[in-house]
Parts: structure tokens; sequence; C-alpha cells
């Protein structure tokens, strides 16, 4: 199981667009990706319920990583995350 | 004539014919398909009708990228998205395994949804819900078996009233045949006002019910104000007509002087900057032709989180600013926030007074991790652009002298810690309060430059705060004790070699901008719709009275 923490630099937030990105990008990996941002968690794979984090600027996102290719999973979604959030 | 006063969305008017929109009604496609095909096939039926959907969604999208942009094509990807969704799909088949009808399950599921949007209580993700029923509504309508809905057929340009428009509708929208747009509710944020904006037709939202009897009659729509106005009579056509062609006039005056340069009829330059608070009011400000941000506001990062932000945080946030600007300057102001901007993650004692309070300066230099953990930020990313540093509400010297030694000591650290940055930053000093204009010649001999912070310095200087509306018509913004103030700080600056800038409000105010350039005033940062306005105005300008232009 992989783990990394990220805090939300984008403006606004994990809104619609971003989330959609996000989701896109989660579904085409291998592994299962959960996002947790404080009380709430989410299959990183479902737009519906990475939205309803409602995560905003500022908020520290924390992803858990399982299945396979753990290690490129983490990376390319840390990139990911660098890039688009 | 008659009239409707609503809120102004988007800031244009527009003269024409009044059409309604012809809505879709969930009613009739709830009657239409009690008729269709057993319940065996609903599950067949929603995942066929899933597909349609989203290939229709595609197709809006590819087709609003092209007409109108990237941004509003967006939705429509989303939308696509959200068809699909497991949490809405799982919903619709377990109420159909509870025995409820399919367009009933849909409707439930589509219901649920919306309430998770609406329990993050973000503003943005709430309205998302209207994208939620725009799409349960297109899965509706094609298990109905109805086509993809036009809007009103007309080659003659119109106006379109609606009870309220969703992202799909706005979308067919043709800015050459629909002047103006509107809506009866809505809000000013909410998508339509944004899409008129950009496609920059006129908007108005939230009028009320509009008599369907205006269809087909003449109208004037006023984006600023408001209001929509049922076959206005001569003098109001007359005072439309004039703005239309004076603001014709100007635009295409504006777009004249972009790539011109700052400077006054005889040849004297000055810096024309923004402020900006984002990468993207950054973006704004550049597509405004401005020379570089005179002031960018650092509390956004701090406010709008449960902790402080940390170096990193701050280090790319900065960076990124200073990079966008390629080379143009960035002043980066230091954090301006007290008792009255709560910070969630402090617990500052109540002020009577938090305008004379513990806030800025102030706040960092009694809070010296967090002020260090700042300016490190600033340093890093001034090794990526033009950054300089500017310190806010400073009234003593003493006050910069503290100041520059936690400056000294975070070069020191990054310095042994291998961490490139700039180690000529440029550090300046806000001048906003009587205070400092007063003490200015002191003040000049410790900084790399002033930047007078109208906004805050008129408040103090006459005793009134500026947010207070009662007040708002009863003391002038250009009083002369202001302007004593202004001479003392550019007077000092000039004597001690540096530049002196204003970025307060008072430097848009195109009527004192000849006042302001011949006192001195090296550089103006304003809100980057001002920026070419602000052009015009010094180019209409003679620095020296006495010089004559050449030709003429």
């Amino acid at each position: 199981m992989e783990t990394f923490e990220y805090q939300v630099k984008a403006e606004n937030g994990i809104h619609a667009r971003p989330a959609g990105l996000l989701v896109t990008y989660a579904r085409n990996q291998p592994c299962r990706v959960t996002v947790r941002c404080g009380e709430k968690e989410a299959d990183a794979k479902r737009l519906i319920a990475v939205m309803g984090l409602g995560a905003k600027q500022g908020d520290m996102l924390s992803f858990c990583i399982e299945g396979e290719e753990e290690q490129a999973c983490r990376d390319g979604l840390l990139d990911f995350c660098r890039e688009h959030l | 004539m008659m009239r409707l006063n609503g809120q102004g969305a988007s800031p244009f008017d527009a003269y024409g014919i009044l059409r309604f929109d012809i809505p879709a009604t969930k009613d009739a496609v709830f009657r239409k398909s009690s008729a269709s095909d057993s319940s065996d096939n609903d599950e067949a039926r929603f995942s066929q009708a899933i597909l349609q959907a989203q290939s229709e969604l595609a197709r809006l999208e590819q087709d609003t990228a092209r007409r109108i942009g990237d941004e509003e094509a967006a939705i429509f990807a989303v939308q696509k998205m959200l068809a699909a969704d497991e949490d809405f799909t799982e919903g619709v088949k377990n109420a159909l395994a509870d025995g409820k009808p399919l367009e009933q399950a849909i409707k439930e599921s589509a219901e649920d949804v919306c309430r998770i949007l609406e329990q993050t209580g973000d503003e943005y993700l709430r309205r998302r819900t209207g994208d939620v029923g725009d799409v349960a509504a297109r899965i509706l309508r094609i298990l109905s078996g109805e086509g993809e809905i036009a809007l009103p057929e007309d080659t003659e340009p119109f106006i379109l009233a609606a009870n309220d428009l969703s992202p799909s509708r706005t979308a067919l929208l043709d800015p050459k045949t629909v002047l103006g747009i509107v809506t009866e509710q809505g809000s000013i944020q909410g998508h339509t006002a944004i899409l008129a904006r950009t496609l920059r037709i006129s908007a108005v939202v939230n009028v009320g019910p509009i008599p369907r009897d205006w269809e087909g009659r003449l109208v004037l729509l006023l984006g600023e104000t408001g209001e929509l106005i049922l076959e206005p009579d001569e003098q109001i056509m007359e005072k439309y007509r004039r703005k239309q062609a004076l603001r014709e006039q100007q635009n295409a005056a504006y777009e004249e002087l972009r790539g011109k340069a700052n400077e006054t009829a005889d040849g004297h330059r000055i810096l024309v900057y923004a402020n900006a608070a984002s990468p993207r009011e950054i973006r704004a400000a550049l597509d405004n032709d401005a020379e570089g941000i005179g002031l960018f506001r650092s509390e956004v990062l701090f406010l709008s989180s449960s902790q402080p932000p940390d170096e990193e945080t701050q280090t790319a946030y900065y960076r990124e600013a200073a990079e966008i600007l390629e080379g143009r300057k960035l002043i980066i102001r230091t954090l301006d926030v007290g008792a009255d901007k709560s910070l969630p993650y402090f617990h500052l004692p109540k002020e009577e007074n938090p305008a004379l309070g513990l806030r800025a300066i102030r706040f960092s230099l009694s809070h010296p991790d967090i002020f260090l953990v700042q300016l490190r930020a600033i340093l890093r990313a001034s090794a990526y652009g033009n950054v300089a540093l500017m310190l806010p509400l400073i009234v003593t010297v003493q006050e910069v002298k503290d100041a520059k030694k936690w400056i000294a000591q975070a070069k020191k650290e990054l310095r042994s810690e291998g961490k490139a940055f700039r180690e000529d930053i440029e550090i300046g000093i806000m001048i906003e309060t009587p205070a400092a204009a007063l003490i200015s010649a002191d003040l000049a001999k410790e900084v790399d430059f002033f930047s007078i912070g109208t906004n805050d310095l008129i408040q103090y200087t006459l005793a009134a705060d500026r947010q207070n509306p009662m007040l708002a018509d009863m003391l002038p913004q250009d009083h002369e004790a202001v302007f004593c103030l202004l001479r003392e700080a550019i007077e000092a600056a000039h004597n001690a070699g540096i530049w002196c800038g204003i970025c307060g409000e008072l430097g848009a105010d195109t009527a004192l901008t000849k006042r302001l350039i011949r006192m001195g005033v090296d550089e103006l940062s304003v809100v980057p719709s001002a920026v070419l306005p602000l052009r015009a105005a010094i180019r209409n300008t003679q620095f020296k009275p006495a010089n004559r232009p050449e030709k003429e």
C-alpha cells in the first residue's frame, strides 16, 4: 500500500473540472485509489464521490493506493496533483 | 413603457425583440413514457439512454469548444462523466430493484446525487446540481423519444427570456442571433451569467416573472443596472444610443493602445502595473497589457486553509506567479491580516478596532515563525523571476529595521542550505498611514521603494471608514490633506534616490492622472481593467506644461 499527502493549490479547490480530470486519470490506473479529505473519503474513480469531498484550496488530501503497480501509480498521481490541483 | 428590475450579470446593453425560451416540460416526458416498454427492459433502456446522452454531450462539447471556448465546453465533459457515474447509476438500479418505474428511479437518484453536492457547502459545487438536473433531464428526454430541443428559431437577432437556462441550452446560443439574455431566476455567478460575459452579450438575472405578453415586443436590456424595459421611450433610447456610441469609440481607442508605451505626450515614462491576488488575476493583468504586478496579495493562501501554508506551498505559489510574468516585476506584499480577517488556526483576542490593531507587519513581527516562513518562500521564488518584496502598514523606522533583520536571517539560512534566491531583492514598504508619509524621509533611507496604499491612507487621514456607506458621498477621495501626504512621500523618495508608486484605487482615477504624474509618481498599479484607460490618460497628458507637442 502506498500513500501520500497533497495540499490543494488550485484556487477553486477540486471543482468539477479538476475532479473530472482526476477521476479520468484514476480510472486509467490498474490500482485502487482512495482519497481522503478531512473526515470524508472517496473512491477516486467515482466523480460524484470526489466532488462530494468538497476539497478547497489549502485542504490536505490523503491518497491511498493499493493493488498492481502501486509505486508507479503513486508517482503518477503525485505528478498529476502537482500539475492540475 | 414598463420596467423590471433584476441583477446586472454582464456589463453590456442590448435592444431588440424579446422571445421566450421554449421549455422542456418534464410532465410531458412522464406522460409519454408511461405508455412505453415493460419494466423488464428498464435496465437495458437506461444503459442505452446513457450511451446516447454521452454521445450527445460529446458532440456538444466539441461544438461548444469550437464556437465559444474550452472553459465553457468543459462543463459538457463533466456532464458526460456524471451520466455514467456509479453513484448515480447504482442509485437508479437499486430503485429499479425496489420496483420503482424507471423515470422515477432516475429522478430520485439524481436528487440523491444533488444532495451529496449540496452537503459540501461549497457554492460552486452546489451550483453543479444544475448540471446533474440537466443530465437527468437529457436522459429522460431520450427515453421519451423526443428529439434534441432547439432554442426559438429566428434569423432576426433577439433577446432571449426564460425562467432559467441550463448549461445545455446556453451552449446552443449563437451570439450572432442572441443579443442578450434575461432570466426570471438565476444568479450573477451562474452559468448563464458567466457565459454571457464570455460571449460579451448583455445579461440580467433574477428579474422575477416576465409577463408572457411581452413576447415579440421591443425591449431594452441594461446589463450594468440590471433592468429590462419594455418599449422604452425616446428619452431612454437616446441615452442608450449615446452610451453605445461612446462605448464603441472607447473600446476602439483602448485596443489601439495595446503595446504602446505608458508615457506622456512629452515623453515622460510612467510604469503601469496591476494589482492581483492569484495567478488567474495575473493573466488578466497581462491580457490588459500591464507591465508587471505592483501589488501581489498573499492573503488568499493563509485565509483559505485550516493551517498556515507551509514553505513549499508558498514557494510554489509565488514561483508560479513569477513565472507567468516572464521577467516582469512581481511585488509580493507580506501577510496583511489581523484579528478582523479571521485566520482559523489562530486564536487572537478580539479587538475593539481591528483596522487599528495587531495586523499586517505588526502581526508578522509578533509571529516571527510565520513571518520567517513567508520570507523564505518569497526569497526562494525570487530565483525564478523578477520578484520584489513589500511590507504593509509601516509606521516606524524600527519596524523596517526589524523586518530587515528577519529578511537577513532568512537569506542566511537559505544560503547555508544551498537554496537559490536573489541576493539583491528589492525591499519596499507601503505608505498607507499619515505617520509613514510624515516620516518618509527617514523611511526612504531604509528601503528600495515606496508604494502608497491610498485606500487605507485616505481612510486613516480623513478618519473615515471606507466601507461605511453613510459616508460615501460626504468625504472627497481627493482631499487636499491626502495630496499633501502624497507629496511628502514622493519627494522623500526622490531625495533618497528611490522610486515611489501608488497601488490604491486613487491611481486608477483618470481625473487625477495629470496631477499625480506632475507630482512625480513613478508607478501606478491598478485593477487590470483600468490599465488601458490609464494609458490613454497618461498619453494625453503633458508632464511639463511648458512643453508644446511637436505636431499641431
